[in-house]
C-alpha cells in the first residue's frame, strides 16, 4: 500500500487504468495487494482500495446481484 | 443555498453570494464565447462549458449550459495541472488538450485552460470545454460512424501550450489548423474560447482582489464542502439497495450487433455506487465511452433527479464512485474509437438511471425515454457560392420521455446535452442546403398519462454540386421505451431521395450499409433530398388515465389523430371538423359533424371502462 510515480518518458503515449474503478491513472497511483491471490493492484488512490473490499464484500453478501 | 441545510456552521447566506457570483462568472464567460464564435455549433449550438476551478484545479462552478461536459469539467483540468506540474504554469500560458485518453469527452471537445496570478503567486484557474465542428480525421465535421481507432477521428491534442506568457505558440496553433478542414473556423472559434478565458482571468482576478488567494480558496473550500454534504444527505434519503437495468446500443456502425449496458446503482447509507463491469466488451466502432463520459452520464442520471439545486461541482462526487472497467464499452481503452459515446452512449446511461433504475426508488421524479440520441448529421463540401470549404456538425431535436408532471418537450435536443437547435435561417446562409419541410412529427408520441414530446421531421435538399454527409444516430431499431404503463415513442429515420425522384428510401438500402444510424462518406449530388426524421418520446403512466381535455387539446394542435384519440386514449370527440384526422397511423375517425369539437364524456366513460375491462 503506497503511493508510485508513472515514471514514464515524454515521448512514451501509453495509458494507465486504475485497476478498480477504470478511470485514468495520473501521474501517479496507489498501489494494494489483493488479499486473496496476493496480485498487485494499481489504483487511483486509497478510496478505490476501499471501494475494491467494499464490492468484494457487496459480492460476497449478495452473490450476482 | 436553499434546500437541505448540511453544515450548520458556515456562512450560508455569504457562501450563497459567493457561489452565484462565481456562477455569474461561467454565465458570462459563455456569453463572451457565443457572442464571438465563427461556428454556429457554437454561436446556436451552445455546444460548450465554461468553468472556474481553483488553485488545485478542481472544477467549482460551472455555467448551466452543457451538462454532458460535466465529466470532463471534473477531471480534464486536473489531468492537465498533474501532467504539466503547477510549477510549470506562467501567467498568460494557456493550455488546450482534446485527448480523451487523458480526460477529455472525445476529441472534437476541447478544453482550454488558464491559470489565475496575484502577485506573482497561483490563485485559481479558468477553463472552457467547447465542440470544434472540424478537426480532421476520416470524415467532414470529424463524426466519423465508421473509425476504428481513435486515429481517425482526427487530431489528438495532448496538454499543449497554446500560448506561452500570453503569446501564441506559433507551431502549435500551425500544426493545428493545418489539420482542420475550415481553419478559418477554428481560428476564430478557438479564439472565442481565448476571449471567454480572458473574461473569466479579469473576474475571478477581482474576487481575488477582494478576498485573496487563501480567503477565496477557503471560501471554495466550504463550496465544495457544502456540495458534498448537500449530496451525502439526499443519498441518505434513498433506500440502501442494489437497483439494477440494462439498455444497448443498437450497433457500432461496423457489424449489426447490439452492446449492452449493464447498471447496478449500490445505496448504502449517504455513499452510493454506479457499478458497469458486468457492461460489454468496447466496440470495434465509435460508440464507446471514456471513463469520464460515464461518469458524466451517470451524475447527469442522478442530478435529474437528486439535489436538483446542489452547486454542481468537484463536491458533489465525494459520495459517488463509478466502476467502469477499462475495456468495456463503459471505458474505452487506447485506441478505440469514441466519438459517438458522449452524443449516444451518454444520453442512453443517462436515461437508464434517471428513468429505469431510480424510477424504481423515485418514481415521481423519473422520466420515460426520451429520443435519446443526438442524431448526428454531418456534411461538408466546396460552397459553390464562394469556392470555401465548408463543415458542419448538426444534431436534431427530438421528443423528450413523459413524467410524472407533465408531457415530454418536443424538438429539443436530447436531454444530457442542453444544447440549442440551429435556425433554418442560419442554416441555409451558411451551408448550400435548401429547406423543403420542418415541422413536428405529429401523431408519432409515446402515450401515456403524460405523452412524450414529439421529435421532428426535416426535408434537406443538397444545393451544391456535391455534398458529403455521415451520420451517427441511434433508436432506429429500438423505439423509446415508455414507464408504468406508458407506450413507446417513435423511432429514428435516414432517408434519401435521388434528385428527381419522389420515392425515399433508407441511407441503409440505398448504399447497402452495415447500419442504419451510422454510416461516413456519402456523396450526395445537387437536387438529392435527404429526409431526416427524430424519434419521439416515450409515454409516462396509463394513457387511458390522460385527461380527456388534454387529449381533445392534441386532437385540436394536431399532434394526435382523432382515431388514436379513441384507439389508444379512450377519449371519444365529438363535433367539429375532422381536424387532426391526417396522423400518420392514418386510422381517422370522428364524426367530423359540425360545432366546436367537445369530449363526449359519457361515451368517453364507457369505451374507457371497455378497453380497460375488455368487455363491450
Ligand atoms: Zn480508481
Amino acid at each position: 500500500m503506497a503511493w508510485h510515480e508513472l515514471d514514464k518518458s515524454w515521448h512514451d503515449t501509453t495509458v494507465d487504468y486504475c485497476d478498480v474503478c477504470g478511470n485514468l491513472l495520473i501521474a501517479r497511483y496507489w498501489s494494494f495487494v489483493e488479499p486473496v491471490g496476493g496480485e498487485t493492484r494499481r489504483c487511483c488512490d486509497e478510496s478505490c482500495e476501499r471501494l475494491f473490499h467494499r464490492l468484494r464484500r457487496i459480492e460476497e453478501s449478495a452473490p450476482g446481484s | 443555498m436553499t434546500g437541505t441545510p448540511p453544515l450548520a456552521d458556515v456562512d450560508r447566506v455569504g457562501l450563497t453570494l459567493l457561489y452565484k457570483r462565481v456562477r455569474n462568472i461561467c454565465d458570462e464567460m459563455a456569453f463572451a464565447m457565443m457572442r464571438t464564435a465563427y461556428s454556429p455549433i457554437f454561436s446556436e449550438g451552445l455546444d460548450f462549458s465554461t468553468l472556474v476551478l481553483d488553485r488545485r484545479g478542481r472544477l467549482i462552478a460551472t455555467a448551466g449550459i452543457n451538462p454532458a461536459m460535466l465529466g470532463a469539467s471534473l477531471y480534464a483540468a486536473t489531468w492537465i495541472i498533474r501532467e504539466v506540474g503547477p510549477e510549470n504554469f506562467a501567467e498568460g500560458d494557456v493550455f488546450v488538450h482534446n485527448d480523451p485518453y487523458r480526460g477529455g469527452s472525445h476529441l472534437p471537445e476541447h478544453m482550454m485552460v488558464t491559470p489565475v496570478y496575484r502577485d506573482g503567486e497561483l490563485a485559481a484557474f479558468v477553463g472552457n470545454i467547447a465542440h470544434l465542428a472540424e478537426i480532421g480525421g476520416m470524415a467532414p465535421g470529424s463524426f466519423a460512424a465508421t473509425a476504428t481507432d481513435i486515429f481517425q477521428e482526427g487530431l489528438r491534442i495532448p496538454p499543449t501550450k497554446l500560448f506561452d506568457r500570453g503569446e501564441p505558440v506559433r507551431d502549435v496553433w500551425r500544426i493545428m489548423l493545418a489539420n482542420h478542414r475550415t481553419p478559418n473556423n477554428s481560428w476564430g472559434d478557438l479564439h472565442a474560447m481565448l476571449g471567454s478565458l480572458r473574461v473569466g482571468e479579469r473576474r475571478v482576478g477581482d474576487l481575488i482582489a477582494e478576498r485573496g488567494i487563501d480567503g477565496l480558496n477557503e471560501s471554495f473550500e466550504q463550496i465544495l464542502d457544502y456540495a458534498e454534504a448537500y449530496m451525502r444527505s439526499e443519498i441518505l434519503s434513498l433506500p440502501d439497495g442494489i437497483y439494477t437495468g440494462e439498455d444497448c446500443m443498437e450497433d457500432d456502425g461496423i457489424s449489426d450487433r447490439p452492446y449492452w449496458i449493464r447498471s447496478r446503482i449500490i445505496v448504502e447509507g449517504d455513499e452510493l455506487i454506479f457499478d458497469y463491469s458486468r457492461s460489454d466488451e468496447q466496440a470495434v466502432g465509435p460508440i464507446n465511452a471514456p471513463y469520464v463520459v460515464t461518469l458524466s452520464a451517470s451524475l447527469n442520471g442522478l442530478l435529474y433527479v437528486l439535489a436538483r439545486d446542489v452547486p454542481v461541482n468537484a463536491g458533489i462526487v465525494r459520495p459517488i464512485k463509478v466502476v467502469a472497467p477499462a475495456g468495456t464499452i463503459t471505458c474505452v481503452r487506447l485506441p478505440g474509437p469514441c466519438v459517438g459515446g458522449q452524443t449516444e452512449f451518454q444520453p442512453r446511461i443517462m436515461e437508464l438511471v434517471l428513468g429505469q433504475i431510480l424510477s424504481q426508488i423515485l418514481p415521481e421524479r423519473a422520466a420515460a425515454a426520451s429520443g435519446n440520441t443526438s442524431l448526428n448529421f454531418l456534411f461538408g463540401g466546396v460552397d459553390p457560392r464562394n469556392g470555401e470549404y465548408y463543415a458542419h456538425y448538426h444534431f436534431e431535436g427530438m421528443g423528450w420521455g413523459g413524467r410524472a408532471t407533465s408531457d415530454g418537450n418536443s424538438a429539443q435536443i436530447v436531454p444530457h446535452a442542453n444544447c440549442r437547435n440551429t435556425p433554418v435561417e442560419i442554416f441555409e446562409t451558411k451551408w448550400p442546403w435548401v429547406h423543403e419541410e420542418y415541422c413536428l412529427n405529429d401523431n408519432t408520441a409515446g402515450a401515456g398519462r403524460h405523452r412524450g414530446g414529439l421529435g421532428v421531421r426535416r426535408v434537406l435538399e443538397v444545393a451544391g454540386d456535391v455534398i458529403t454527409v455521415s451520420a451517427l444516430s441511434e433508436r432506429m431499431k429500438r423505439s423509446p421505451w415508455g414507464l408504468f404503463g406508458g407506450r413507446e415513442g417513435s423511432r429514428t429515420r435516414l432517408e434519401v431521395a435521388a434528385a428527381g425522384g419522389e420515392e425515399y428510401e433508407t441511407f441503409q438500402d440505398a448504399f447497402g450499409l452495415v447500419s442504419p444510424s451510422k454510416f461516413t462518406n456519402i456523396r450526395l449530388r445537387r437536387g438529392d433530398r435527404v429526409r431526416i426524421t427524430s424519434p419521439s418520446g416515450g409515454g409516462y403512466g396509463d394513457p387511458l388515465e390522460r385527461d380527456p381535455a388534454r387529449v381533445l387539446n392534441d386532437v385540436e394542435l394536431g399532434f394526435v389523430s382523432r382515431g388514436s384519440a379513441e384507439s389508444v386514449y379512450g377519449v371519444v370527440i365529438a363535433g367539429g371538423s375532422a381536424t387532426g384526422d391526417s396522423g400518420q397511423d392514418g386510422s381517422g375517425g370522428g364524426d367530423g359533424a359540425a360545432g366546436d369539437p367537445a369530449v363526449d364524456e359519457a361515451a368517453t366513460a364507457e369505451l374507457r371502462r371497455v378497453m380497460r375491462d375488455g368487455v363491450a
